[in-house]
């Protein structure tokens, strides 16, 4: 059996769907991250290089005037969503070549973002593993980090992190009726707890929506404990790369039902039905289909690409230029 | 053939989790913010002190400034520069850092 039968063959892992999830939506994402958040500008010669004697290629300057040239034709193609696999590829092997070849360039969020692209370049119907992977290995490595790390065990980390770092009133006051190290303690385990909890969440491929939303909260409760500044570029790339692992073929399903994207229309209920439940009844159907409608609502905001991407942006942007007051 | 570039590709990844045990460096490990260190480098290039700018023209980043990574990062690129660009100078780097609130360390680079 070749490899790709057996990455095929099925199993929670390997879910097979052949329904194209929005991978462009997540590409043009990520060109707003290189543009408009680490406003990456050029390729720039390798600067301390991981691969030694990668150094050399400085001296050909009219490599990387080619190569920035490469850059702007992937980012507007990605962005016009012109053959933009292709181009979301180049793209990301552009990211692995900037950080191969400087080590000032290194940061997580910007190999994370690399990675991304690759992947989207890669990326076929019925591969939607390849996403949940990346991100397992992203926050079970993350996760395996902070467990072995003693600061984090004995809650050192937090201590330091809100009294110095991010001072945080909310954890001054935990503090003072529970003690500090309690506190900062909890706070650490909780953190280890999460992030292993959704690497092998994802992995699982079940209640995807739920564990997209249990992401999206984890991230914004961070943004909001330190007034919209640690990890913002995380969050928008947790959020860009939770999209593609949503259920979108049940999605798609479900907004083919009229009842789902017109609610109002199943849920009017007739006299005869009226008088059948009585008033306490209809009442109590009233307040839920109220809820279910809200929900619904915002199911219908999220899944749509444009609105969660402009709600995705607002957030971002809003916690750099540093309007968030907590 | 895609499939095997993948299957690679997630297998560096986690070589790189692994490696990341036995050394100090956290590159490829996916560790975001788990160490916060403040720190300040006073370098002195034959002789002569640098000046902030200095210091960031360089080595390519703040003479004191905050690591969200491992500060071995820092003591790593330092030590880079100066082994392979910086070598035909009498060099002292010396970074003063605290990691995650504890008590102030040093650590000093010299090639002479």
């Amino acid at each position: 059996m070749g490899v790709s039968q057996l990455l095929n063959s099925g199993g929670p892992l390997l879910l097979r769907s052949d329904f194209k999830v929005p991978v462009l939506f997540a590409a043009r994402m990520l060109v707003i991250y290189l543009v408009g958040i680490r406003r990456m500008k050029h390729i720039l010669p390798p600067f301390l290089p991981f691969i030694p004697g990668l150094e050399t290629i400085s001296q050909w300057p009219f490599l990387f005037y080619l190569l920035d040239a490469i850059y702007w034709v992937c980012l507007a193609m990605v962005f016009l969503g012109y053959r933009f696999q292709r181009f979301s590829l180049i793209l990301g092997l552009l990211v692995f070549f900037s950080i191969l070849g400087s080590k000032t360039q290194f940061s997580n969020s910007f190999l994370f973002s690399g990675s991304l692209l690759f992947l989207i370049g890669l990326y076929r119907p019925g591969m939607e593993w390849i996403f949940r992977i990346q991100i397992a290995l992203l926050y079970i490595g993350a996760g395996v980090n902070k467990l072995l790390d003693p600061d984090w065990q004995s809650g050192q980390y937090f201590i330091f992190f809100f009294s110095e770092v991010y001072p945080n009133s909310l954890f001054q006051m935990a503090s003072v009726i529970m003690g500090e190290f309690s506190v900062a303690k909890i706070l650490s385990w909780l953190t280890i707890i999460i992030e292993f909890t959704f690497g092998l969440w994802v992995l699982t491929g079940k209640k995807p929506i739920l564990l997209f939303f249990s992401i999206q909260g984890f991230h914004l409760t961070m943004l909001l404990l330190t007034s919209g500044e640690l990890s913002y570029i995380f969050y928008f790339l947790m959020a860009v790369s939770g999209y593609l692992i949503l259920p979108w073929q049940e999605i798609v399903d479900q907004k083919q039902q009229s009842a789902f994207v017109f609610p109002k229309k199943s849920w009017t209920l007739n006299h005869s039905q009226e008088k059948a439940h009585g008033v306490i009844k209809t009442w109590n159907i009233y307040m839920k289909m109220f809820f279910i409608s809200c929900f619904d609502r915002v199911r219908n905001f999220v899944f749509c690409p444009i609105s969660y991407g402009l709600f995705v942006i607002c957030v971002t942007f809003l916690c750099i230029y540093k309007k968030i007051v907590f | 053939m895609r499939y095997w570039i993948i299957i690679a590709f997630f297998g560096l990844q986690v070589v790189g989790i692994i490696l990341a045990r036995f050394q100090d460096v956290r590159y490829f490990a996916w560790a975001p913010f788990d160490q916060i260190t403040f720190y300040e480098i006073y370098a002195e290039v034959n002789g002569l002190s640098l000046s902030t700018q200095e210091v960031k023209k360089r080595y390519g980043f703040l003479s004191s400034g905050r690591e969200n990574r491992s500060i071995h990062h820092v003591f790593d690129q330092l030590k880079q520069y100066e082994s392979m660009i910086g070598q035909g100078d009498s060099v002292k780097v010396v970074v003063v850092y605290r990691t995650n609130g504890k008590e102030g360390e040093s650590w000093e680079y010299r090639n002479y």
